[in-house]
């Protein structure tokens, strides 16, 4: 049986379509620590980011902060002190910027991310592009999600295989089963389960950690 | 019905008895892709891995990683066999914000998780030294499987994977106005199984068959 569709193709238009579903629903999730320069505010996150998820300073969550809230509350002046906020938007392409600007130096941590090094380390915890072999879609609807994306560009190629009314068939399905899958993502891994507890939110009392807000002691008029 | 019944059918619903137009590999991947859509939108494989070890300081859980349960797609439920209780799982990371903001290195005996990712879940407090153990419930991955295997799905729902599997090898063949038939067929009994599948398990709320 001749080939119409060779390899390198189908490999192109099945990592596109992974490209689009993770991008879609950020699903694919991995974690950066940095390296902190006392005295420099701005850092550089890995090309792979999509959006940032968390990001906690020594285990502490730093709040997102708009570019325009810091040029209300912060621009121009410098400011240096352990940061609470970060600046996500409107600064250098891929680039996270601390408020205030880190007072020390911490290195960079390589393991444990997700355990021991929170407590000690910088983390930044992102939605990112897949890699197609370590970062991957979830592996229990990746190979049907993927042929479908693939079946609905080959057909759309110009080539022996043309057929435009397939290429439509195969969009339809290809938007149908994503949204079906990227619902049932949702349901499963965002979502509170919610089986065992009160549907309703108790929160526990825990040791509290009061913290001064971000104003205090600035002056005011 | 095992898988070699459900294969032989198939190919009767497609007039291919013979092997004369759809492959073998076809044919297998077909049924593994249905057997997989089955159990991802009705839950109906939930198994449970006792007597496992906390870690210490380990505020998210990557179970295929840190515990090798290669199967794992989600979990149900964690039974802290420290306490004799089952954490609570009625909160966000974001309501874990509320409570903490530095709940990630917040140490104690775990009494909460959420979920996190697909690959992870987050646990709080997490243990600053490694004691005792849990059990944990959880949605599991189809097995891998050879003909003589019985589905793990319901007998009478085991068709399911004969309709899949037709649907999809008639659209393999651009035959799409005959595999809607298939299709419509399929989503409705997903749709029963998926009822039935929680109906079951609200009779004790731990989702267990």
């Amino acid at each position: 049986m001749p080939v119409v569709f060779d390899d390198a193709t189908i490999t192109r238009f099945s990592n596109d379509g992974e490209n689009q579903f993770a991008s879609a629903t950020s699903c694919i999730v991995d974690r950066v620590s940095l390296a902190i320069v006392s005295g420099t505010a701005n850092y550089t996150l890995p090309e792979s980011c999509i959006n940032i998820r968390r990001v906690t300073w020594r285990g502490k969550w730093m709040e997102p902060m708009p570019h325009r809230d810091y040029r209300e509350r912060g621009f121009p002046f410098t400011s240096l002190g352990e940061p609470t906020s970060y600046i996500y938007n409107n600064i250098l392409r891929q680039t996270i910027q601390f408020f205030p600007t880190p007072n020390e130096t911490i290195a960079a941590a390589t393991t444990n991310l997700y355990g021991s090094s929170i407590g000690t380390s910088v983390i930044v915890e992102y939605a990112r592009t897949p890699d197609y072999y370590t970062f991957i879609i979830p592996s229990y609807f990746r190979r049907y999600l993927l042929k479908t994306f693939v079946l609905k560009m080959c057909f759309a190629i110009e080539s022996k295989g043309t057929n435009i009314k397939a290429s439509k068939y195969w969009d339809a399905k290809w938007k149908k089963i994503a949204n079906d899958y990227a619902l049932i993502l949702d349901d499963l891994h965002n979502q509170p389960r919610k089986l065992l507890a009160s549907t309703y939110t108790v929160l526990k009392p825990r040791p509290p950690r009061p913290v001064l807000p971000a104003s205090f002691g600035t002056y005011v008029e | 019905m095992i898988f070699s019944d459900i294969k032989q059918n198939i190919r009767k619903d497609l007039d291919d008895i013979g092997v004369t137009f759809y492959s073998t590999d076809d044919l297998t991947d077909s049924v593994t892709d249905a057997y997989k859509d089955i159990n991802l939108k009705t839950h109906c494989i939930i198994k449970k891995s006792a007597g496992l070890s906390w870690i210490a300081n380990l505020s998210y859980i990557d179970f295929r990683t840190d515990y090798l349960i290669t199967d794992y797609i989600a979990t149900t439920a964690i039974y802290n066999n420290n306490t004799n209780r089952f954490l609570d799982d009625n909160m966000s990371l974001q309501q874990f914000n509320l409570i903490r903001w530095d709940w990630e290195i917040n140490t104690g005996e775990p009494d909460s998780w959420a979920p996190s990712d697909f690959k992870r879940i987050a646990i709080m407090p997490r243990q600053a030294s490694a004691n005792g153990t849990f059990d944990l419930f959880y949605w599991a991955d189809t097995p891998s499987f050879v003909d003589t295997d019985t589905p793990l799905i319901a007998t009478d729902m085991q068709d399911l994977i004969e309709k899949y599997c037709v649907a999809d090898l008639l659209e393999q063949a651009e035959e799409f106005v005959k595999a809607q038939t298939w299709w419509e067929e399929y989503d409705l009994g997903i749709e029963e199984y998926a009822d039935r599948v929680a109906t079951l398990a609200k009779a004790d709320l731990m989702l267990l068959a």
